[in-house]
């Protein structure tokens, strides 16, 4: 009877994750090359059964996993002609301090020494390393050309071609703050000329799809509460036979 | 007991919860979420109402307000003891905490250019900044060429600030003219033969979006925005003047209101997630009765 509380309770868990997941996606429905995440509770049984095993002496957690939804973002035009957004696979490469970081977000300005940055300060990365853009005192915005595949020109003259990767195994990439990836050796990245569009001026919005997380969140809520409504009756079941030995 | 039921409810083991310190606060994490998305949204409107006041601000430059994902937890899944080949080891969890505002990007993109007929209005059609002259004795930046006379004659912003390299206008001219390429002539009275009495100059940034705006239409120069670089008006890179213009807003409406409708619905759904936890929190408080 015991066991049937915890195994109730269990199932409250996930679902709490479940929401902080949600939360996550919702306050970022705005952010710029921002890609959800969602929650799979894949084994929710294999905890009820660990606890069988071991006789219920030793509690045993959930199998749960997240993955990140690397779906298209619609694109939004911006105008502004360092707005870069891919459609399609792939991502950009930004050196930062601690190493290179991919990103689908595509929001750069240009600094005084010619480097794109993000708004972070970190520089997009093209063929031959940090994109550097010459003679920028004299730079107008028109003259500035990004072609689908990526490759920068100013006034015809092919300066340097924005670097694009792909990665052979996508769940293998973490997310850090600033829509960054992390990616490990395991992730396989592998440069791509093809599979995808660049297009100046635009900017990818979030993948974010606020009915869809509306409706993970209800169910969260009320499998939370059904778990919950679970536990409150084996209490009072439980409630009931402590008091059959009462004379 | 009590302790492990709490930890096991959420999720992890004794050993996670003493071997990983990331481990707290679980349950206020997605309300911390969702309020950090409130208050991202709330920015968001304040840089819309500003862009919105600003609609008929001559030469004003909208702002947009650009969003971040904050830091990710990581929280080791807790894994079985006794594992076998049906039970898989799950790979790490990474749970999100929200979302910033990180930066108001300015968008410098060129106004309409507005008629106005007063031979001081001067528009700058292209790239480029006038210099102003603060009573400081720094340097500010506009694009509102709406320029006035002072006392002494000399061309003035609206605030008062002296343009720069100043332009003195005699008591005797009858006529002013400013051309494409910034040199001005006036015309005395009496005479038939304009007079050149001195040359507007521009500056411009590579990166004006760096540029930081103290009010009055004016910018200061920032590390951001890089060194000033000088130029004639209608020389490569800069723009041309327009005599008898003015540089309206660059503000459109209609996206604006997109924009706050935009706002205000996704501060609304982080609302909701707020009252979804808050409605758990409860439940999990009435475990124990």
């Amino acid at each position: 009877m015991i066991k049937g509380i915890y195994t109730s309770a269990v199932g409250m868990m996930p679902n709490k994750l479940k929401i902080d997941v949600i939360a996550n996606n919702l306050a970022n429905i705005d952010t710029t090359g921002f890609k959800k995440d969602n929650i799979f509770v894949r084994i929710l049984h294999s905890a009820v059964l660990d606890i069988n095993r071991n006789g219920g002496n030793e509690l045993s957690g959930l199998y749960i996993t997240e993955y990140t939804s690397f779906d298209q973002g619609n694109l939004k035009q911006t105008g502004n002609p360092f707005d870069i957004a891919i459609n399609g696979m792939g991502f950009f490469v930004i050196q930062t301090k601690s190493g290179p970081r991919y990103t689908r977000n595509g929001n750069f300005t240009i600094t005084s020494d010619g480097k794109i940055v993000n708004a972070n300060g970190d520089a997009l990365v093209g063929n031959g390393g940090e994109i550097k853009l010459p003679d920028v005192d004299k730079l107008k915005d028109a003259d500035i050309k990004i072609t689908q595949k990526g490759e920068l020109y100013i006034k015809d003259k092919l300066i340097d071609k924005i670097k694009i990767v792909w990665f052979n195994d996508l769940s293998k990439l973490r997310k850090e703050s600033g829509t960054y990836f992390r990616a490990d050796d395991e992730a396989g990245e592998v440069e791509i000329s093809e599979g995808f569009e660049i297009y100046q001026g635009f900017l990818e919005e979030s993948n974010v799809n606020a009915i869809e997380e509306m409706v993970r969140m209800i169910e969260a809520n009320r499998s939370y509460e059904s778990s919950y409504k679970a536990v409150q009756h084996q209490e009072e079941t439980l409630t009931k036979a402590n008091e059959l030995g009462k004379l | 007991m009590a302790d492990a039921f709490v930890l096991f409810i959420q999720g992890f083991s004794f050993k996670d919860q003493i071997e990983n310190k990331k481990i707290d606060n679980a349950m206020e994490r997605a309300l911390r979420t969702a309020a950090s998305g409130m208050f991202a949204q709330q920015l968001n409107i304040d840089v819309i109402a500003h862009n919105l006041a600003n609609v008929n601000t001559t030469s004003f430059k909208r702002s947009r307000a650009e969003f971040q994902d904050l830091m990710y937890q990581i929280l080791k899944a807790p894994v079985s003891a006794n594992q076998n080949e049906n039970t898989q080891s799950p790979g790490e969890i990474q749970i999100g905490t929200g979302v910033q505002v990180v930066a108001t990007l300015r968008d410098f993109k060129q106004g309409d250019l507005q008629p106005t007929d007063n031979p001081l209005d001067v528009a700058i059609n292209g790239d480029g900044f006038f210099q102003v002259r603060k009573p400081d004795g720094t340097i500010a930046y506009t694009r509102d060429g709406s320029f006035k006379l002072s006392r002494d004659g000399r061309l003035v912003n609206s605030t008062g600030y002296i343009l720069e390299p100043e332009i003195i206008i005699p008591e005797t001219a009858v006529a002013i003219s400013i051309s494409r390429d910034g040199i001005v002539e006036i015309l005395n009275s009496g005479e038939t033969e304009p007079v050149e009495i001195g040359r507007i100059e521009l500056v411009k940034f590579v990166n004006p979006a760096g540029l930081r705006s103290i009010g009055n239409n004016l910018y200061v120069e920032t590390q951001a925005s890089g060194q000033p670089i000088f130029g004639t008006p209608g020389s490569e890179g800069f723009g041309e003047l327009m005599q008898g213009y003015l540089e309206t807003s660059n503000v459109d409406i209609v996206e604006e209101m997109v924009n706050m409708i935009i706002a205000q619905r996704a501060y609304e759904i982080n609302s909701k997630t707020i009252k979804t936890v808050e409605e758990m929190l409860q439940m999990a408080n009435n475990l124990k009765r």
